[in-house]
């Protein structure tokens, strides 16, 4: 019945993680091209009193083992990256990117960062910048005197500037991907960091090599479905509740224990 | 005193057992493809000593009458025969996620870890760095000829037989194999399991099991039953308390009264 109580406990906590995380999940739900995370569950190893298939005696062999498990473990949280809905913000500079990819900005520290937040500015000298001033990374300079930008499927980004009738281009977004996207690391923000679980990134332009394509005025919102997370919390709590419950019983057993004498 | 105190502890130790092996179904409520495990009890009955002298009514096929005698003498104790597990289906969970394979029918995943082969029927795969289909534990997921899976990004399809297409193009089988003796499944924890007679009973390929991408086999634990269950050991367990305590105060009673008739 001790092992009891320590098994319940693991799964508690298992299912506090899991609440943990499904919060951040809802709490992220109209955050642009924000991707959730779901938590992984294993069974802890079990204490083995007898291995189904040994021999007995000789010629006999138990036909199942005596395995006693030991509770569950979260082994890790992996974000998913389903493809969000798309928001029409007719905002030239907002982009979304229409299946796999990423946008790679320069930190200020000159590290690359990978996003797919789209909604981009531009800072005082025209250079295309996230929310928090990271440039875009092949960087892209709007002249002063554009009037109109225009970014094409392919990345590749005009602007007609006042006075001109011919379109200028002045640069090309580019995208990044990685062979295993889930291995990226989280670092807030919207942003990613490559680890040595996603690969290394490599860039091409929208369309080609399996990148997606560029939507201009549009933003991909959080893939997060608030039914999904909301039912996932709602069988999170029980099981929380019902692994309580078992160390309710596993007490009141101890209890009936020691008043025996 | 009396030795059938023993036998009531020997059945608390049992129920103690039964509510180790229910808190940790429960505490899988939410563990993909995990299998719920049941507690087997039996009957241990020591052999009558042999100064019974009753006759044996087997032989005499007459009813028995001195057999009071044997049953006074030969003891029964509670016995923990073994875990055993439920290998019945898990609900399915539609994920969308192209590396969650969860698997409809009988059989497992084939996985290699530390030069070991374990079976699994948790499918939340992902990639390694080179494009190693991997088991969320980090350890390669074999094909239908026991080698690693290698894909180049992580835009594959997955066919119900588990045929991995990249891009139209056939790369690989993933392995899916049922065993014959699954009673020979050890639980090895991370949602392993390990095959007892790997060469006694080879595993075979699992042709009528269909794999499912964008799935995940859900835990099929049922919470209705694991609660009853526990209710059940909780009762039986205040009620073999009971039964000792009430040999407890046998005892004392004669203890007090033998002590009392001396005087």
């Amino acid at each position: 019945m001790i092992g009891a109580l320590n098994t319940a406990a693991t799964g508690m906590e298992a299912q506090q993680i899991l609440i943990d995380i499904i919060a951040n999940n809802l709490a992220n739900v109209n955050t642009s091209g924000f991707k959730k995370s779901r938590g992984n569950f294993q069974d802890l190893l079990y204490r083995t009193v007898r291995a189904p298939g040994t021999s007995v005696s000789a010629g006999f062999e138990s036909p199942t083992g005596l395995q006693i498990g030991q509770g569950t473990r979260t082994v890790s949280t992996q974000k998913v990256f389903s493809q969000g809905q798309y928001k029409n913000t007719e905002n030239s500079l907002d982009l979304a990117i229409e299946g796999r990819g990423f946008f790679q900005v320069t930190s200020p520290s000159g590290e690359s960062q990978y996003t797919r937040d789209g909604s981009f500015k531009m800072d005082s000298q025209g250079q295309l910048v996230t929310n928090e001033g990271y440039l875009l990374d092949p960087p892209i300079s709007i002249p002063q005197d554009a009037v109109s930008i225009t970014v094409g499927e392919d990345g590749t980004v005009s602007v007609q500037q006042a006075g001109q009738t011919e379109a200028v281009e002045v640069g090309t977004v580019q995208l990044a991907n990685f062979i295993n996207p889930s291995g990226l690391e989280s670092i807030g923000r919207g942003f990613y960091r490559p680890t040595g679980a996603s690969g290394t990134a490599q860039q091409a332009q929208p369309g080609q090599e399996g990148m997606g394509t560029i939507a201009q005025g549009f933003l991909e919102t959080s893939n997060v479905k608030v039914v999904e997370e909301m039912i996932d919390m709602i069988s999170g709590q029980r099981a929380y509740e019902i692994n309580s419950k078992v160390i309710q019983t596993a007490d009141q057993m101890l209890r009936g224990i020691a008043q025996l004498r | 005193m009396g030795n059938g105190i023993f036998s009531a502890v020997s059945g608390s130790k049992a129920q103690g057992e039964y509510l180790d092996v229910i808190a940790n179904n429960l505490a899988n409520a939410n563990t993909v493809g995990y299998k719920a495990d049941e507690l087997r009890f039996g009957e241990h009955i020591t052999k009558a000593k042999a100064e019974t002298g009753g006759t044996s009514p087997i032989l005499d096929n007459e009813p028995p009458q001195e057999s009071a005698n044997l049953q006074k003498r030969s003891q029964i104790f509670t016995k923990v025969l073994g875990t055993f597990t439920d290998w019945s289906q898990g609900g399915l969970r539609r994920t969308g996620n192209d590396l969650d394979l969860a698997l409809k029918g009988e059989g497992f995943f084939k996985i290699q870890k530390e030069g070991k082969i374990f079976y699994t029927r948790d499918g939340q795969f992902k990639l390694g760095e080179d494009g190693q289909l991997q088991h969320a534990s980090g350890d390669p997921v074999l094909d239908d000829g026991d080698s690693p899976i290698r894909v180049e990004d992580g835009r594959i399809r997955i066919g119900e037989d588990g045929t991995v297409f990249q891009e139209d193009r056939e790369v690989a089988r993933i392995g899916v194999f049922t065993v014959p003796d699954k009673n020979a499944m050890k639980k090895a924890g991370s949602n392993l399991y390990e095959y007892q007679k790997e060469r006694t009973a080879p595993p075979e390929e699992a042709s009528e099991t269909k794999v499912l991408q964008g799935h995940l086999e859900r835990s099929n634990i049922n919470p209705i039953r694991e609660m009853v269950k526990m209710i059940n050991a909780n009762r039986h367990f205040d009620t073999i308390n009971k039964a000792i305590q009430s040999y407890k105060s046998m005892d004392e009673r004669s203890i007090r009264d033998v002590a009392t008739s001396g005087n």
